[in-house]
């Protein structure tokens, strides 16, 4: 798993590099992605490389969620693709995250332009 | 139940009473005249005679040389089973059978050898033959329809019995009502006091105290504890040998029920002197009710006053429940071959009359009749029991019509409701039901829902759960009943539910109900797991709901499942490999399972082969977590390697048929148990927790076992979709 990252309009976008985020990289990932969890911070992840997500990525991702919210930061996802889509709904984590289809959308929600945008796909 | 004459009951009454004989006079020309009917289909028959010798050894000419003949006395005898026939090998031109109670009938020629004479002969077998199937059938009707008199009998007395303060009145009523239930009947209640039977209540005159032995053929039905029928005055002990004191001994026939509870001993008997009068076996069942009744009305009555008031109550339950185990509830046909159904009742502390039952079709469909009565106690239940009993009246009478196919769930449904609609007027009562046909030849589910709750359906396919209502009134609500079917598609895979508004209708302690939502939750989570254990699982999720083992209301869920199309022995294709158990093995899993179905045709779609992937990294993770302890003892502990130095690698074993993929993980480890891993959190506030979850979600089928040595062994199984069949 390698984590691409680049700042746009004060807004970090991570792209998530991988084939798969599970139970075998998921401690991986939490760990690269420890230095982006800055406190306040405004993240998407963009999870389009990701083909397959299990319950261990998703708890890596629930445990970034939790910390930014804490810090008064957001994450939101985008670019996911159906089977991956999929898992969210059938653990009703697409109530949880804010879940975008593209990347520009899930960014102008993080500036705030569209702060009551309808999440993708609800 | 045995009786005392130890006869089955005749096609015809044997011994026809003086008041009744010009019905059998009657109904005799009439037998004659069929007889006669039946021979002109053989055209002319010159030199033909046919007559009938009883076994008395009387003769009566039915046709003499081809001309009918009208026999002198009635023919009442004739009417019985004809037994194997007997050709009459020695006589050329004569052809003679028997008949079971000894008659024969015997068919003479004029003409040289046996040819006609044996036609005539067959002719004449055939029509008997006709003639006690007729007889069958019309006993097997007024047998059911005997159902209905002693259900509404029963409930009359037990709503009035139970009401009463004084057991004296009480069975004094009883024995009356009893009574009035043919002309002419007498009825007397007799308890077991120092020795003597000493009688209680009566219809008649005072009746004098019996020692046991005056009691002639009673007293061995109460040392047996069955009902004593006795219908022939042969039956009867005689006159001169009963005392005088005896109330029954000019009796022509007599019945009488022995009970005995909590040291109450003693009996209800029922006699008459009337010859006409005959005790059926539907009259035993009456009588063995009643005499239950007494018997637990007679307990009661021996309880301390002051707890009588909750006593009596739990008599009630007593009472309604014994009759919702034996007449109410079914168990769920185990060999269906196309569905796999389970069910799960629980009485309530006040039984309210819910009851169900399965009936099997000769094609392999399954009918599931499911209902409620409205109301509570005996009356409610006893309401249920004569309700399913006309329904299984509607099947018969429809199946004996001799339609070549099973009688529509409408048209049952529709004859059950012209019997029952207006007495359940009459009674302010009304019934809600939902009877739903499984139709396995063209896989439709056919209902009727009369105001019933809606029925859920799930499958894994479409991840789809949705309700099914009919919008038919329940019985009793109106006169003129009409019921309209709904058919629907059923696929492989599907779970319907049917359950009682005592499921959704459960409340917690805060007063919130439970819920279709909450139950339809509870099938999409446990489906996966058949329904047997998934019926058990929503009984002890409406249990924790409720904080309590007892409900308000009756408790009924009935589960079918339709089974995947039978599979080939053999699979399209079979692979096994065995991975380390370590997290880094996943992407290799993943691709190999991916590589597995491919080979084998790729039977499955994209989303089901997502969905397999996604489960079998599931159980994969969880056997890598649970890999790593043993139990001892019922402790569990974290341990090393393996004695035997094996890393306990997972077996895994995809086997692909044409429409459903299985796939076997096996591995050494701790115990697991699917049903003890808590709900996820849905607010995100765990990061763990949602695997076990996932896979019963998304598996059509998922089986965990474990075998002798501690291996694990996970089975799951996903489904071709409909869809993809034309493909």
């Amino acid at each position: 798993m390698n984590i691409d990252t680049e700042k746009i309009d004060g807004v970090v976008v991570a792209h998530l590099h991988g084939d798969a985020l599970d139970a075998s990289n998921a401690k991986d990932f939490k760990a690269q992605a420890a230095p982006l969890m800055a406190p306040g911070a405004k993240l998407v992840f963009d999870l389009s490389s990701l083909k397959f997500v299990d319950s261990s990525g998703l708890g890596a991702l629930l445990s970034c969620l939790r910390q930014l919210n804490a810090s008064g930061g957001a994450l939101k996802l985008c670019s996911l693709v159906k089977p991956v889509r999929a898992l969210f709904e059938l653990v009703r984590m697409h109530r949880v995250f804010e879940i975008f289809n593209t990347r520009d959308e899930a960014i102008r929600s993080c500036r705030g332009d569209f702060p009551d945008a309808a999440k993708a796909g609800d | 139940m045995a009786t005392l004459s130890g006869t089955p009951p005749k096609i015809f009454p044997r011994d026809v009473p003086s008041d009744a004989m010009n019905d059998a006079e009657q109904s005799s020309a009439a037998l004659v005249d069929r007889i006669h009917q039946a021979l002109e289909a053989a055209g002319d028959l010159p030199g033909v005679s046919v007559s009938l010798t009883t076994a008395v050894g009387r003769t009566l000419s039915l046709v003499e040389d081809g001309q009918r003949q009208i026999p002198e006395r009635s023919l009442d005898r004739a009417a019985e089973r004809p037994v194997q026939a007997e050709p009459h090998g020695a006589q050329p031109g004569i052809f003679s059978f028997g008949l079971d109670d000894g008659d024969q009938i015997v068919v003479r020629s004029a003409r040289e050898g046996a040819a006609t004479a044996r036609l005539v002969g067959a002719v004449l077998q055939t029509f008997f033959r006709a003639l006690a199937a007729e007889k069958r059938e019309e006993l097997l009707l007024q047998e059911l329809g005997a159902n209905w008199e002693s259900m509404e009998v029963l409930y009359e007395i037990s709503t009035d019995a139970l009401r009463s303060g004084h057991i004296k009145d009480a069975v004094q009523r009883l024995i009356q009502r009893l009574a009035s239930l043919k002309d002419g009947l007498h009825s007397a209640l007799f308890v077991k006091r120092e020795g003597l039977f000493v009688p209680l209540a009566s219809t008649g005159p005072e009746l004098s105290s019996l020692a046991p032995e005056q009691l002639g053929e009673i007293e061995s039905a109460m040392l047996e504890m069955r009902v004593a029928l006795a219908n022939r005055l042969g039956d009867l002990p005689q006159s001169e040998a009963l005392d005088e004191r005896v109330s029954w001994r000019n009796a022509a026939s007599l019945a009488a029920a022995p009970f005995s509870r909590e040291g109450c001993v003693g009996f209800v008997a029922v006699w008459s002197e009337d010859p006409g009068c005959y005790f059926d076996q539907s009259f035993a069942r009456v009588l063995e009710a009643i005499a239950y009744q007494v018997a637990v009305m007679m307990a009661s009555d021996r309880l301390n006053r002051k707890v009588r008031e909750s006593q009596l109550l739990a008599q009630e339950v007593e009472i309604a429940s014994s009759i919702q185990q034996t007449l109410l509830l079914a168990n769920a046909p185990k060999d269906a071959p196309r569905f796999e159904i389970a069910s799960c009742s629980l009485p309530s502390q006040r039984i309210d009359g819910d009851f169900h039952d399965f009936f099997q079709l000769p094609d392999g469909s399954i009918d599931v009749l499911i209902g409620d009565v409205m109301g509570k106690g005996v009356a409610a239940a006893l309401l249920g029991a004569a309700t399913k009993s006309q329904f299984l009246r509607a099947t018969a009478n429809l199946a004996l019509q001799s339609n070549p196919t099973a009688p529509r769930p409408a048209e049952i449904v529709a004859r059950a409701a012209s019997r029952l609609s207006e007495r359940l007027i009459s009674l302010e009562r009304f019934v809600t039901l939902c009877y739903a046909r499984f139709d396995a030849v063209s896989r439709t589910l056919s209902f009727v829902d009369c105001g019933h709750t809606s029925m859920i359906v799930e499958g894994k396919a479409q991840a789809d759960w949705e309700l099914l209502t009919g919008g038919d009134l329940p019985l009793g609500v109106v006169p003129d009943f009409s019921c309209e079917e709904r058919s629907v598609a059923f696929r492989p895979g599907q779970t319907y539910l049917l359950y009682s508004d005592g499921v959704t209708e459960n409340r917690a302690p805060n007063g919130e109900m439970f819920g279709v939502e909450r139950l339809s939750e509870c099938v999409r989570n446990w489906s996966s797991l058949g329904p047997a254990k998934l019926v058990a699982q929503i009984r002890s999720e409406a249990v924790r709901f409720r904080g309590s083992e007892k409900f308000a209301d009756d408790f009924t869920c009935i589960a079918v499942r339709i089974q995947a199309d039978p599979t080939p022995a053999e699979p399209i294709a079979r692979g096994s490999a065995v991975f380390p158990r370590e997290n880094e093995q996943l992407a290799r899993l993943r691709s190999w399972l991916r590589g597995q179905v491919e080979l084998g045709g790729a039977p499955l779609s994209e989303d089901e082969l997502a969905r397999l992937e996604l489960c079998c990294t599931e159980i994969f993770v969880n056997c890598v977590v649970h890999a790593g302890y043993e139990q001892a003892g019922g402790k569990t502990t974290e341990c090393g390697p393996r004695e035997d130095g094996e890393e306990s690698p997972v077996g895994v074993e995809i086997s692909i048929f044409p429409q459903q993929t299985t796939v076997e993980l096996r591995h050494r480890g701790r115990e697991f148990d699917p049903l003890a891993v808590p709900p996820p959190a849905f607010d995100g506030s765990r990061d763990g927790g949602f695997g076990i979850y996932i896979v019963l979600r998304s598996a059509d089928q998922a089986r965990f076992a474990r075998d002798a040595d501690g291996t694990n062994i996970i089975t799951l199984t996903f489904l071709r979709s409909e869809a993809d069949r034309s493909l």
